[in-house]
């Protein structure tokens, strides 16, 4: 992996849920050239990659953008020492996919465990270069297609597919059982690192309280970019939507793809609340 | 470990191919019954249905007099066709601008490659968030635009538009209005059968609307819960702005030569996506006659 990661500053990875649940991934500044985020949004934003570990077997969540790939190859390095290696993809987007090629390269014998179609391999850069030779992941990597209910990482770990409750091109959400942590990968992915405090390690990664500045206006004007079609569509269905998944599922950790972690059940039944209310606020498109 | 595979992403027939004084037509196709398991892998069969279907990732070049440009980057699977027809349409010339509509694969996939190709090309388009897919790119080359900004092509403007349907934030729609082309991205969609593969739509004949509704599907988030017959008005707009004889979907055949026949077929299907689904009436005969006044030449 030779590109710059010069617009990732590495963080080191935070256990979200010891020995169960880690964060890894980066911060990359707010600016101009920031997608996903209301105009003149500034301070960093967390790109997170998750890594679920149970005994010898740990389950990677997405790859990160290919930004992030040479920092996640480094924290991997050092935190993951299981035999039983996997990688599960919520999106294939550039965001998640972005790592893929050099990680399968890196780790031969990890599994892709993809919930869409087959010619994902494609979509990712296949052609790596592994022990000084060239080679062909649509070949050689080993893909496990379809989908059941769930990732079994143990006998007592079950990693759920859940249907998303809210998104733009996810194919699934993940729940795992065991942690209560909630993968909604581009949905809740709107906490960011206020302006100043970037270089103070691993603080603003993990929120166990959702800060007062989460109003119902902030949340609207970022649903407005993230979830752009909210603006043309009746929001009823979504808000109901939302409302029926967390009554459905108990949730405990939130676990974006952008953002920071939001911790504990009453801070994500907070944030949850205020995104539904935030709905009615989101400025409509002028047809 | 896999001992086969063959890629879903296949040539399309006859690409690149000039669509009109200025601009060709090119890219590749994906074939449907590919996308699902294969040896090796154990996922199950896709269920492609009986319809042999393709869909297109389609690329546009524009080779005018003074400047050069490429609409979509093409998905990277296909880029050893992509790199051939920009080779063989610049017929050596270099690449000015480079148009991701927007950030999924079909869209951007290639434009890393095509940045190094053409060492002085620009990146034009809604490129937030690109320095994190595509580090190797120097950010000063990847030249942001707005929806409404233009494009100075020598002879003309290429204008970018706001999207009418959309399945990303960043997606723009764009147009030529000296040839009256536009470029609707993920709009127009609609996958082609195996026989069309490389033609434009006066080339084939329109299937019934049971073999329509297999074939077309409306890429936008939330489309559920979006009325069709708003977006059908802001599209009306838009058309009386650029006047096109020449529609260029990403996913779709060209529309060309039969506009007034073809753009009713898939909007009456477009019309049973929306939350008025139940009572936008007769969608193909409005738009029917709509452009039975507007566009005799297309």
């Amino acid at each position: 992996v030779t590109d710059s990661q010069a617009v990732i500053q590495a963080v080191p990875p935070v256990d979200i849920v010891p020995g169960a649940l880690t964060r890894l991934g980066g911060l990359t500044p707010l600016d101009e050239s920031s997608g996903w985020v209301p105009a003149g949004t500034r301070g960093a934003e967390p790109i997170n990659v998750y890594l679920l570990r149970e005994g010898q077997a740990g389950l990677l969540i997405d790859s990160g953008p290919r930004a992030l790939t040479s920092l996640l190859l480094t924290q991997l390095e050092e935190c993951w020492t299981g035999s039983d290696r996997n990688v599960v993809l919520l999106r294939n987007e550039l965001e998640a996919i972005g790592g893929l090629g050099p990680l399968l390269a890196r780790y031969p014998d990890m599994k892709l465990i993809y919930p869409g179609g087959g010619g994902i391999l494609d979509w990712i850069d296949y052609r790596q270069r592994i022990g000084g030779e060239e080679h062909d992941l649509r070949f050689e990597a080993t893909l496990v297609l379809g989908h059941p209910d769930a990732i079994e990482l143990g006998p007592d770990r079950r990693v759920r597919y859940v249907p998303p409750a809210i998104s733009n091109l996810t194919i699934t959400w993940l729940y795992d059982e065991t942690t209560r942590a909630l993968f909604s990968t581009d949905a809740f992915a709107l906490l960011h690192v206020p302006a100043g405090t970037a270089d103070a390690g691993t603080a603003g990664l993990i929120c166990d309280e959702l800060p007062v500045s989460v109003t119902r206006d902030y949340i609207a004007a970022h649903l407005a970019e993230r979830f752009f079609w909210l603006r043309k569509a009746e929001v009823a269905p979504a808000q109901q939507s939302i409302r029926a998944f967390f009554e459905q599922y108990p949730v405990s950790v939130l676990c974006p793809s952008r953002g920071a972690v939001i911790r504990g059940s009453g801070a994500v039944a907070q944030l949850v609340d205020r995104t539904v209310a935030a709905m009615d606020l989101i400025p409509r498109y002028a047809w | 470990m896999a001992t086969s595979y063959v890629s879903p992403y296949v040539a399309a027939r006859g690409l690149a191919r000039q669509l009109s004084e200025s601009w060709w037509w090119g890219g590749g196709c994906s074939d449907v019954r590919l996308w699902g398991g294969q040896e090796g892998r154990n996922g199950p069969a896709w269920n492609s249905g009986p319809l042999h279907r393709h869909q297109y990732c389609s690329t546009f070049y524009f080779v005018g007099p003074e400047k050069t440009m490429m609409v979509e980057t093409g998905h990277h699977a296909h880029w050893p066709l992509v790199e051939e027809q920009l080779e063989r349409v610049l017929g050596g010339r270099d690449l000015d601008y480079v148009f991701p509509s927007q950030q999924e694969q079909p869209h951007s996939g290639n434009l890393g490659k095509v940045m190094a190709k053409y060492p002085s090309c620009v990146a034009v388009g809604n490129l937030k968030d690109y320095h994190l897919y595509f580090p190797g790119i120097d950010r000063k080359r990847l030249a942001g635009s707005n929806c409404g900004d233009t494009l100075d092509l020598g002879d003309r403007t290429f204008e970018f538009l706001e999207p009418v349907w959309q399945c990303h934030a960043s997606t723009q729609w764009g147009a030529d209005l000296k040839e009256r082309v536009l470029f609707p991205v993920d709009g127009f969609e609609y996958m082609h059968l195996a026989d069309w593969c490389g033609l434009v739509s006066e080339e084939f004949e329109l299937p019934p609307a049971d073999v329509r509704a297999s074939l077309i599907t409306v890429i936008q988030p939330g489309r559920a819960d979006i009325p069709m017959q708003l977006a059908f008005g802001a599209l009306k707009a838009l058309w009386s702005h650029v006047d096109p004889v020449l529609v260029c979907p990403t996913h779709a055949a060209p529309l060309r030569g039969n506009l007034p026949e073809v753009v009713p077929w898939i909007m009456e299907q477009y019309a049973t996506a929306g939350s008025d689904r139940d009572w936008i009436g007769d969608a193909g005969s409005d738009w029917a006659r709509f452009l039975a006044v507007r566009s005799p030449d297309a």
